[in-house]
């Protein structure tokens, strides 16, 4: 210990308890202070005055420590967007994490992601780092955001994995995390997107020795790879005593409409169901729960404030073929169009829209997209499974003839949008004898991302006119920022 | 001191970039509307230009006739007909963005860029004949009126330090372990009657001990050394007819001597190439400070410059990092001061991409011992380096010969600049603290500006 230190640590021991408990004598600093802090007792003036000569001899004379210098780390070289784009991603980015304006800025980002990743360009090096940030916030960004960070993003994420391990890459299993049950879920996930046989076999050894609530994860784990060679496994999990099990192969069943487990749910549909003339449907309710409902994986007890036996209807035709239906009617739109008994239609076409989701069906999404009936997110789903250009024909009708649910639709179509759907839009938007109309604003949300940058003049234009021209001026805004942003990209 | 001749070198691009820009807002509402109006098409008669540079435009508001929006690039100082409170309001703003994005034409300035010229030549002109005033001999009259106010102030400022110094003794004598318990009351209290005393910048040195017990493990030893400080500095101001001239300026500043503008800049001037390396808020008793951190190119010399703004106010913005502009400075008086006031530019600002001189880690450290023999309250200072940054808890900064330093760990980490330089040795600016350093800026061969920490 060196005379200061020692004499520190005795000035400190004093300072803690007070010098009226505890005394203290400084022994001698050293050369040169020993001329300005004297050796003795001390009051509480110079222990004070010896504490400030020690703190400013330290810091004048603290030196630096010898590390090794490490090693620059070597990057493949990879094409930076360009200073205009790059000075556009350092304002979103401030915007996107600033408060306000939050989710016009986070779209403006996307499009900056999506352009960057169009031409194979990344981000310049200092705004890896916020890019990485953001990614650990908002899922939704991340394959863009790695894209756009490169080779940069993945050493960084390497030296700081707790924040920015998100955009490593999904470790593989091995059989030992199966073995000692660490990640048993997604070894078995990983392995039936590699080898689905493999997986069912791994899966059927082990059933007889799992829990009923270990058993169902793994079951739901087999989803991806799914194929009617599952069938055998899935009919004996509707053949376990223990409920857990039956309703987790259900939705797997229901994925495969050319199953036993199908058939007979076809059949019950058929005898429940007939028409009646050219307009009418009669559905007739299931009388009683019996064992063959229970077998088959239909619960009980109804879940919202519904009778039972319109449960057990709702089940058994969200689980059955549609070719079933096309047996009743083959006429599918007229189908949709009948009447049904006791109030029972909304039910049957809400069964119908899980089922043509479950079995991806066109025919019958076209269909039940234009019901009445159909919820706005359901109807946006079921346009999602159409080819895009039927998408947006039946867009651009639905635009035509001003229906609630055009917005709806309008969201299921990839940007950018087709013409003919553009030039719905604007004649919607710019709609003179528009009345307040809640889905007009959804419109106009989704016209910020959807609508060519071009069209800002078409939007700006008729704006002063118009009832809402302030809300268009907005739009307008927001599409003249988007064409900077191509034409930064472009220069 | 005053620097002869400075090569001005020749810089092709004086715009600046859209971080330089962003830097400039006062919120992040202000940038966001700016940003809206940057990209509309309410712009007209638009143009960059003139002595000094600068860069206008009408842009359309909801009145009937559009603002003038106008910026004087050289300070940079701004003027819009706007009604905002903002400043620089989004108008003068976005007007920036625009420039900046290369969308503004060259151009004669208007009328109403000239009339603000001719505006603000006669307010400078005020301004100088109140400098020349404060440097002008006083009336025998005005003098002894003068010492009667002085000595009444020194009164008041002594009584108030030596009462600060029975308060220091008194925590020696019972003892500071139980202060972690004590709360900030037990320094508020002393600070208040130091504001009283009109000693403010002891008033503040004691009212930051109140955090320390706060600050985790170690703060009794981090306590007594600014206790000690505190002391030294105290009994300093017991003898001030005692002390060399220039340390007793420092000793009086430090108690909170006032001192006006005027006085300062009718000292003498320092004539460089100032380069803005960093810049730091901070905000005590709802006061916000901005520290804006200078380096002379030729003569080395580091400057601060600070700035205050009361809430809702924005902060100076005047001096933008990855700049650099020929100027003549005025230091505040006292040995080892680093405070100053840009008297008179004589450039406008460019861009900055190779800052120097440059020093090793180790003639930084020596250079530090240098300055806190000339002040020794000193808590931060300016060091410009090559260095390495090395990730960690805490994180270092190396030099290629492998002296390192610490980065403080309340900093917030350096992630961008990590990012940029790969871990190779670069150009560094930090700010240094007796806890570490804090990184300000950053200046490699692969990117053509600062980057920020």
């Amino acid at each position: 210990m060196t005379g200061s230190e020692q004499v520190w640590a005795e000035l400190l021991s004093s300072a803690l308890v007070g010098l009226q408990r505890r005394p203290c004598t400084v022994g001698s600093i050293g050369d040169p202070l020993d001329a300005v802090v004297n050796a003795g007792p001390v009051d509480e003036e110079s222990l004070l005055y010896a504490a400030g000569v020690v703190t400013v001899a330290r810091r004048a004379g603290s030196a630096a420590v010898r590390v090794d210098v490490p090693d620059a780390v070597e990057l493949p070289g990879e094409a930076v967007a360009g200073a205009a784009a790059s000075a556009r991603l350092s304002a979103l980015l401030g915007a996107v994490r600033a408060a306000g304006d939050q989710r016009g800025a986070r779209r403006l980002l996307h499009e900056w992601l999506l352009m960057a990743h169009d031409r194979q360009l990344v981000a310049p090096a200092h705004l890896v780092p916020l890019l990485l940030d953001l990614g650990a916030q908002d899922g939704t960004l991340r394959d863009l955001i790695q894209s756009a960070g490169g080779a940069r993003a993945a050493w960084l994420a390497g030296l700081r994995p707790q924040e920015w391990g998100w955009s490593a890459p999904e470790p593989d299993l091995t059989e030992s995390d199966w073995n000692e049950g660490t990640h048993r879920v997604a070894y078995l996930e990983q392995l039936r997107r590699k080898d689905p046989a493999a997986g069912r076999e791994l899966l059927v050894q082990t059933w007889p020795s799992e829990s009923a609530a270990d058993l169902a994860k793994l079951i739901r784990a087999c989803w991806h790879g799914l194929s009617p060679d599952d069938e055998e496994w899935l009919e004996k999990a509707l053949d376990d005593r223990r409920a857990q099990v039956r309703s987790a192969a259900v939705p797997l069943l229901q994925r495969l409409p050319g199953s036993a487990y199908a058939a007979r749910m076809g059949e019950r549909v058929k005898a429940m169901c007939r028409v009646s003339g050219k307009s009418a449907l009669i559905v007739e309710l299931p009388s009683a729960y019996d064992a063959g409902l229970k077998h088959d994986g239909v619960e009980e007890k109804p879940k919202y404030g519904q009778g039972p036996r319109v449960w057990w209807l709702e089940q058994i035709i969200e689980s059955a073929p549609l070719a079933a239906w096309r047996e009743i009617d083959p006429d599918i739109g007229r189908l949709l169009k009948r009447r049904i008994n006791d109030d029972l239609r909304a039910v049957v076409h809400r069964a119908l829209t899980q089922a043509t989701l479950n079995q991806r069906d066109a025919d019958f999404a076209l269909h039940l997209a234009h019901q009445s009936t159909v919820v706005p997110h359901a109807a946006r789903s079921l346009v999602l499974m159409l080819p895009p250009e039927q998408a947006a024909r039946v867009t651009v009708e639905a635009l035509r003839a001003k229906t609630s649910y055009a917005a709806a639709f309008l969201s299921a179509v990839p940007a950018p949008w087709p013409p003919d759907v553009v030039a719905a839009v604007l004649a919607r938007l710019t709609d003179r004898k528009l009345t307040d109309d809640s889905s007009w604003r959804g419109l106009v949300t989704h016209a910020e991302s959807g609508l060519p940058p071009e069209a800002a003049a078409d939007v700006e234009k008729p704006a002063d006119d118009l009832p809402f021209g302030e809300v268009l001026r907005q739009l307008a805004a927001f599409l003249h920022v988007r064409s900077e942003i191509h034409r930064e990209f472009e220069r | 001191m005053s620097v002869g001749k400075v090569s001005v070198p020749a810089m092709p691009d004086p715009r600046w970039s859209t971080e330089q820009v962003h830097a400039l807002a006062p919120d992040p509402s202000s940038l966001s509307a700016a940003r809206k109006l940057a990209t509309g098409g309410g712009w007209s008669q638009e143009g960059c230009g003139g002595n000094p540079l600068s860069v206008w435009g009408l842009c359309k508001g909801s009145g009937s006739s559009p603002y003038q929006a106008v910026v004087d690039l050289s300070e940079p100082a701004y003027r819009c007909s706007c009604p905002s409170r903002k400043f620089p309001c989004k108008h003068t703003l976005a007007l920036l963005l625009r420039w900046a994005a290369g969308q503004v034409p060259e151009g004669a300035p208007p009328e109403f860029v000239q009339e603000w010229y001719a505006g603000r030549a006669e307010r400078a002109q005020k301004r100088g004949e109140r400098v020349a005033k404060a440097a002008e001999p006083r009336t025998p009259e005005q003098e002894r009126a003068a010492q009667r106010r002085a000595e009444k102030r020194a009164d008041r400022m002594a009584e108030g330090v030596s009462e600060v110094r029975r308060w220091l003794d008194d925590q020696v004598r019972h003892g500071i372990a139980g202060l972690d318990r004590a709360g900030y009351r037990h320094f508020d209290q002393v600070a208040a009657r130091l504001v009283d005393a009109q000693a403010p910048a002891l008033a503040s040195a004691v009212r930051r001990l109140g955090s320390i017990p706060a600050s985790g493990a170690g703060w009794e030893e981090r306590l007594l050394a600014e206790l000690g400080l505190l002391r030294l500095l105290t009994a300093a101001y017991g003898k001030l007819d005692q002390l060399p001239p220039p340390l007793a300026d420092t000793v009086a500043a430090r108690i909170g001597q006032p001192i006006t503008s005027e006085q300062v800049l009718a000292g003498p001037r320092v004539r460089d190439i100032w380069q803005v390396l960093g810049s730091r808020d901070e905000f005590e008793e709802r006061l916000a400070a901005r520290r804006v951190w200078l380096l002379g190119r030729e003569s080395g010399r580091v400057a601060m410059v600070l700035s205050f703004a009361a809430p809702g106010q924005a902060l100076s913005v005047d001096l933008v990092v990855g700049t650099e502009f020929e100027a003549d400075l005025c230091f505040f008086p006292g040995s080892g001061q680093l405070r100053a006031l840009v008297a008179d530019k004589h450039t406008d600002p460019r861009r900055l991409t190779h800052p120097g001189p440059v020093t090793t880690v180790d003639d930084a450290l020596s250079a530090i011992a240098r300055a806190l023999a000339e002040d020794p309250w000193l808590t931060r200072t300016l060091v410009l380096i090559r260095a390495a940054l090395i990730p960690g808890k805490p994180w270092y900064v190396t030099g290629p010969d492998g002296a390192a330093l610490p980065l403080t760990p309340s900093a917030p980490a350096p992630w961008p600049m990590l990012a940029t330089t790969q871990g190779a040795i670069a150009v560094l600016a930090a700010e240094w603290t007796p806890d570490g350093l804090i990184p300000l800026s950053l200046y490699a061969s692969q990117t053509e500006g600062a980057v920020l920490a």
